[in-house]
C-alpha cells in the first residue's frame, strides 16, 4: 500500500487578491522505500507540494492520505504531533537548533517523542556515525560546514523513525562535492535503513541520483519516471 | 532538555540578556531600599509616638477627651496598677495627672498640656528622660521642677533654672498659679511634645492646686512580643467603667501614616512592575522575532505549542532567577548596613524633625516583603513574557521558515 496518496490536490495562494494557482490538480502515490526527486523549474510548485504532503500547508482542494489517514482534515495541534511521529524534514537551511550540539540536535527530536535518555543518546550517536560526522558530534551548528549541517539534519530526520523524509532543495546551499556526498549518503540510508526519501531539486547532478523522477511544471505533473526500468508511470 | 535549551538561549544575545538582568538587579535593589526606607520612616514615627507620647494603651475617664481636667479622674481604688503589671505582656504601667495650664515666662505666655508624672513609675513607660539635651529630668533638690521642649523653651526664652509660672484652674473654677523652675530641656521629634507639653511631678500639681493627688490617665507599655489584643481585653476587664484605648485609636495620624506608607509602597512597586513588564516584553519580543525561522523549524519538525510557549517562559524565568536573588541580596546587604548603623538624613532634610520624624532612620524589610517582592517579580516577568510567547506559537511554520 502507498504511504502517501495525493488525490487531485489544488492549491491557490491569495484566493481573494491576486490568486496564484500553485498546484492545479496533482495526483501521486509514493510507496515505502522510494528515493524520489521532485523536479521542475523555479515556481513550478515543488515546495508547495512538499509542504502540503508534509502537513505544513493545507490544499485548497483535494486530499492527502498518509498511511491511509487524511491529514487535510487534521487540526493544527494534531498535525504537529502527526509530523513529529510520521514525517522527517530536511530544509534548505536553518535546520538545526543553534544552541545545541550535533548530537543534542539529533537527540532532541527523540526527546519530543519521549524516548528514554539512554536510548536517544545511543541512537543519536549511531545515526551520526551512519551519516558520517560522528567525530563532530559535539560541535554546534555554527562550527559545522553547510554539508555537515545537512547531514545532521538527515540524521535528525531519521532519528524519529518517520514513515518518510521530505527534503525541499536540501543541496541548494551546498557546493558540488558536498551535494554529491550528501546525496550518496541519503541513497545509502535509503538502502540500509529502508528510509523513504522525497526531495525536490533543480540540480541535474541530484536528479541523476534519484530512482524516480517526478517533473512538475506550472503546478501539474508533466512526467513521472521510475529509473530502474526506465518506464513511464504516468504522463 | 527544554530547560537546557532555554538556558542557552538566554545567553545567545549575551549583551541584551545582561542589560535586562542588570536593569532588573538595579531595579530590585532600588525597590528594596525604597520600601525599606518607607518602612523606616513609618516605624520611626510610630516608635517615637509610642516611646515618648502615647505608650501602647491609655485608660481615661470617658469624658477626659473633651477636657483635660482632674475632675475626670480615675478613682483611687480603681487605679490598680499592680493588677495591670500582672498581665502577661505588660512591660510597664504608670499613672499621670494631666491638666491644661497657661505657662508664662518674663517674655511671653502660652497654653500647654501639663503632664504630671510619678517619678518612679514613669520611666517604665516613657523614655522622655532620654531626650534631655540640657539639665536633667525631674530630679534634684529644686522645688517644683519642670522640663519642657527646646521649641517651647526658645519661645518662652527660658534656660535651665529660669522661673516659669503655671496658671491652673482648680476644681472650683478658681485660678491658682505656682512657680516652677526649668530643670531640664528635651528635644523631641513630635511637635506636640516639643512645643505643646511640659512635664512636672504629679504631686507638685496637687500641691499647687491645693488638692489631693488625683490621676486621670493610666499609660501602659507592652513587651515587643506582647499580643496587643489579649492585653487590651485584660485591661478592659479591669477598667470596665473607663475608656481603654490602643495607641492606634488615640492618634488618628497613625492610621493616616500607615495608609500613606502603604500607598507610597504600592505606587513604587507598581512603577517598578510596569517597567519590568515593558522590559521583559521588549527583550523577549526581540528574542522571538530574531529567531522566527528557527521557531518555524521547531514547530515544523513537531515541537508542539505548549513546548514552544514554555521555552519562551523558561527563558524569562531564568532572567528573573538570575537577577531577582542578586537584587534582593544587594538590597538586603545595604539595608542590613543601614539598619545596623542607621542612615543619617539630617544633612539632607532639615525639616523632617519638625514634623515628627527622626533624622536617623533604620531601614528594614520584613521577610514577607522580600518574599512578596520575589513572587511579584516572577509573576510580572512571566506575564510580560506571555505576549512574546503567544506571538511565537501563532507563527505558521511555512511562513516562518520562509521569512527573510
Ligand atoms: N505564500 C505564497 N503566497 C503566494 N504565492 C506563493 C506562495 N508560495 C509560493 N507561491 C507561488 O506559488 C508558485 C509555486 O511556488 P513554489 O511551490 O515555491 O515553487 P518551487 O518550489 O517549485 O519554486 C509560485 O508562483 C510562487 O510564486
Ligand atoms: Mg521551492
Amino acid at each position: 500500500m502507498a504511504i502517501i496518496e495525493v488525490i487531485d490536490v489544488k492549491k491557490v495562494y491569495n484566493p481573494d487578491e491576486i490568486p496564484v494557482e500553485a498546484l492545479r490538480g496533482v495526483n501521486l502515490q509514493i510507496e515505502p522505500g522510494e528515493f524520489t526527486a521532485i523536479v521542475g523549474p523555479s515556481g513550478s510548485g515543488k515546495s508547495t507540494l512538499l509542504n502540503i504532503i508534509g502537513g505544513l500547508d493545507s490544499p485548497t482542494r483535494g486530499k492527502i492520505l498518509i498511511g491511509g489517514r487524511d491529514i487535510s482534515e487534521m487540526k493544527e495541534s494534531q498535525l504537529i504531533d502527526f509530523r513529529l511521529n510520521n514525517i522527517g524534514f530536511v530544509f534548505q537551511s536553518y535546520n538545526l537548533i543553534p544552541v545545541l550540539t550535533a548530537i543534542e540536535n539529533v537527540a532532541f527530536i527523540m526527546e519530543l517523542q519521549n524516548v528514554s535518555k539512554k536510548e536517544r543518546n545511543q541512537r543519536a550517536m549511531e545515526l551520526l556515525e551512519e551519516v558520517g560526522i560522528a567525530e563532530q558530534y559535539n560541535r554546534r551548528p555554527s562550527q559545522l560546514s553547510g554539508g555537515q549541517q545537512q547531514r545532521v539534519a538527515v540524521a535528525r530526520a531519521l532519528a524519529s523513525r518517520p514513515k518518510f523524509i521530505l527534503a525541499d532543495e536540501p543541496t541548494a546551499n551546498l557546493d558540488s562535492v558536498s551535494t554529491s556526498n550528501l546525496l550518496d549518503m541519503m541513497a545509502e540510508m535509503n538502502e540500509k535503513e529502508k528510509a523513504t526519501f522525497i526531495f525536490s531539486t533543480h540540480d541535474q547532478r541530484v536528479i541523476d541520483k534519484a530512482k524516480r523522477i517526478i517533473t512538475l511544471e506550472d503546478g501539474i505533473i508533466v512526467s513521472d519516471v521510475v529509473k530502474s526500468n526506465l518506464t513511464h508511470v504516468s504522463e | 532538555m527544554l530547560f537546557f535549551i532555554a538556558w542557552r538561549n538566554v545567553w545567545r544575545q549575551r549583551i541584551r540578556s545582561l542589560v535586562i538582568i542588570m536593569a532588573m538587579i538595579v531595579g530590585v535593589w532600588g525597590l528594596t531600599l525604597a520600601i525599606g526606607f518607607i518602612n523606616a520612616f513609618t516605624d520611626s514615627y510610630l516608635d517615637n509616638i509610642v516611646k515618648y507620647e502615647l505608650a501602647h494603651m491609655q485608660v481615661h475617664h470617658p469624658k477626659f477627651k473633651d477636657d483635660f481636667d482632674l475632675k475626670y479622674d480615675l478613682k483611687e481604688g480603681d487605679v490598680q496598677l499592680d493588677k495591670i503589671k500582672q498581665i502577661e505582656g505588660v512591660k510597664g504601667v504608670t499613672a499621670r495627672s494631666i491638666v491644661s495650664a497657661m505657662i508664662s515666662s518674663s517674655k511671653t505666655a502660652s497654653g500647654v498640656k501639663v503632664i504630671g508624672i510619678d517619678r518612679k513609675e514613669e520611666p517604665t513607660v516613657s523614655n522622655v528622660e532620654d531626650l534631655i539635651i540640657e539639665g536633667e529630668y525631674l530630679d534634684g533638690k529644686m522645688r517644683n521642677p519642670i522640663i519642657l521642649g527646646e521649641k517651647l523653651a526658645e519661645k518662652l526664652n527660658v534656660k535651665i533654672r529660669s522661673k516659669l509660672v503655671l496658671t491652673f484652674q482648680n476644681e472650683l473654677g478658681d485660678i491658682t498659679a505656682a512657680a516652677f523652675r526649668v530643670n531640664g530641656i528635651y528635644k523631641a521629634q513630635s511637635p506636640k511634645l516639643n512645643e505643646g507639653s511640659v512635664f512636672v511631678r504629679a504631686r507638685d500639681i496637687a500641691r499647687s492646686i491645693g488638692a489631693e493627688n488625683k490621676v486621670n490617665e493610666v499609660a501602659i507599655l507592652l513587651e515587643p512580643t506582647a499580643n496587643e489584643d489579649s492585653v487590651y481585653k485584660d485591661v478592659s476587664n479591669i477598667y470596665q467603667q473607663y475608656l481603654v484605648e490602643k495607641w492606634s485609636d488615640i492618634a488618628p495620624e497613625i492610621e493616616m501614616l500607615r495608609s500613606q506608607s502603604k500607598i507610597s509602597t504600592t505606587i513604587l512597586v507598581t512603577i517598578f512592575m510596569l517597567a519590568l513588564v515593558f522590559g521583559i516584553v521588549n527583550t523577549m519580543l526581540m528574542a522571538v522575532l530574531e529567531r522566527i525561522r528557527e521557531l518555524g523549524m521547531l514547530m515544523a519538525i513537531g515541537m508542539n505549542k505548549i513546548r514552544v510557549f514554555s521555552m519562551i517562559l523558561f527563558e524569562t524565568f531564568y532572567l528573573g532567577l538570575i537577577s531577582c536573588p542578586i537584587g534582593l541580596f544587594f538590597g538586603y546587604l545595604t539595608l542590613s548596613y543601614f539598619s545596623y548603623n542607621g542612615f543619617d538624613l539630617s544633612s539632607y532634610a532639615k525639616g523632617l524633625e519638625d514634623i515628627g520624624y527622626s533624622t536617623v532612620v533604620y531601614p528594614t524589610l520584613a521577610f514577607q516583603q522580600y518574599a512578596g517582592l520575589a513572587a511579584g517579580i516572577f509573576i510580572t516577568a512571566l506575564l510580560g513574557a506571555m505576549y512574546p510567547a503567544f506571538k511565537a506559537i501563532r507563527l505558521k511554520p511555512v511562513e516562518a521558515l520562509n521569512k527573510i
